[in-house]
């Protein structure tokens, strides 16, 4: 039978960390770099596919009302979709939360991850709607251009698409991050409890 | 920039240590508690000019690093968290000299603990003045003090049973 204090011997015959100071310098500038180039990457996507729907919006004669709302519907998309990511990554890069009291920060914690995620569900559903809704605006247009078998298969397709992304990839997707946010959120929840005094 | 890298270079040196046997008592496995070690001092790098000399700058850091600990959520691994914890140092028993086992005896009762009781009992072993955990914590030092009291008894007894075996 050991008593504690024997055990406390013990702790001092110890690993040490195999972390050094220049390995989290390396790591400190490849965070800001990957940081950076990510959002470098998305912006550049996202204007190059910006610059293409408006080149197309102003090159191609448009006869329809609805095509050019579609465009315009478009645009806000991917603009609406770089907002959001921008915002995330503001979030995510607020640090000075770490220093508050443990048990403040569970609360913080456990209230941003519920938060988060119903922010990005409702982004989600934006997103699709407005996707959706632009396609939708150009059936018209199409509607006078292309052969009726042409446009149904086109219509089915895509509705076909937009169903079973929301029916079923979606729905899947929501299932599988409720859960992690459920177990998350239980969870902190029981270390929350365990700070209290 | 310059001072911001000599003053990073001694905080670093100075408490290193300490915040790893926090981070491999809390996470059990060697390879996550250095991740939680770079994790806390990037997070230290970034806040350095913003401490502003209200806490003493160990204590700073450790509130850091307790917060990190803290957010670390095996969400995946949950179902088998404490086998898991179990099983790795099971391995690195056998590869240590016995001196070495009874370490890694110590930090599986550790693991058995509950979260906040592993944090407070690695700041305990690595002898951190009971004021300076009750600040971290954010609590009263009476609290603290019965807290360190049953969790100590719940350690030792936690040991002795695996020492039977």
């Amino acid at each position: 039978m050991k008593n504690f204090e024997t055990i406390k011997e013990l702790w001092k015959v110890q690993k040490e960390t195999q972390i050094n100071y220049d390995s989290i310098m390396k790591s400190v500038t490849s965070d800001q770099n990957k940081y950076a180039q990510k959002l470098i990457v998305q912006t550049i996507c996202v204007s190059a596919v910006l610059a293409i729907i408006l080149n197309i919006w102003i090159l191609k004669p448009f006869f329809t009302w609805t095509t050019h709302l579609s465009m315009l519907v478009l645009c806000f998309c991917l603009v609406y979709f770089m907002v959001i990511q921008l915002c995330d990554y503001k979030k995510v890069r607020q640090f000075n939360q770490h220093l508050l009291k443990p048990q403040d920060f569970i609360e913080y914690l456990k209230q941003y991850k519920k938060g988060s995620y119903l922010l990005n569900r409702r982004n989600y559903k934006i997103y699709t709607f407005g996707i959706g809704f632009a396609f939708l605006l150009i059936l018209f247009e199409m509607y006078f251009i292309l052969p009726f078998w042409v446009l149904l298969l086109f219509t089915i397709i895509t509705m076909g698409w937009f169903i079973w992304s929301y029916l079923f990839i979606m729905k899947e997707y929501i299932q599988t991050e409720n859960e992690r946010i459920e177990s998350m959120i239980s969870q902190l929840e029981r270390i929350k409890n365990q700070l209290k005094e | 920039m310059e001072d911001k890298d000599i003053l990073f270079k001694k905080i670093f040196h100075e408490n290193s240590s300490k915040i790893y046997h926090l981070c491999l008592g809390y996470a059990g496995d060697e390879d996550i508690a250095n991740d939680l070690v770079q994790e806390t001092f990037i997070k230290v790098w970034q806040n350095l000019e913003g401490f502003r000399n209200q806490s003493q700058l160990s204590t700073w850091v450790y509130r850091i690093a307790v917060n990190t600990c803290l957010s670390f959520l095996r969400v995946e691994k949950r179902k088998n968290n404490d086998s898991l914890s179990s099983e790795h140092i099971e391995n690195l028993a056998d590869e240590a000299s016995p001196k070495l086992d009874q370490i890694n005896q110590l930090y599986k009762s550790i693991s058995r603990l509950e979260e906040n009781e592993r944090i407070i009992i690695t700041m305990v072993l690595d002898e951190i003045p009971y004021p300076e955990i009750a600040e971290i914590f954010a609590i009263s030092e009476g609290n603290l003090r019965v807290r360190i009291h049953r969790i100590k008894q719940k350690l030792t007894r936690i040991y002795n049973q695996y020492e039977k075996f």
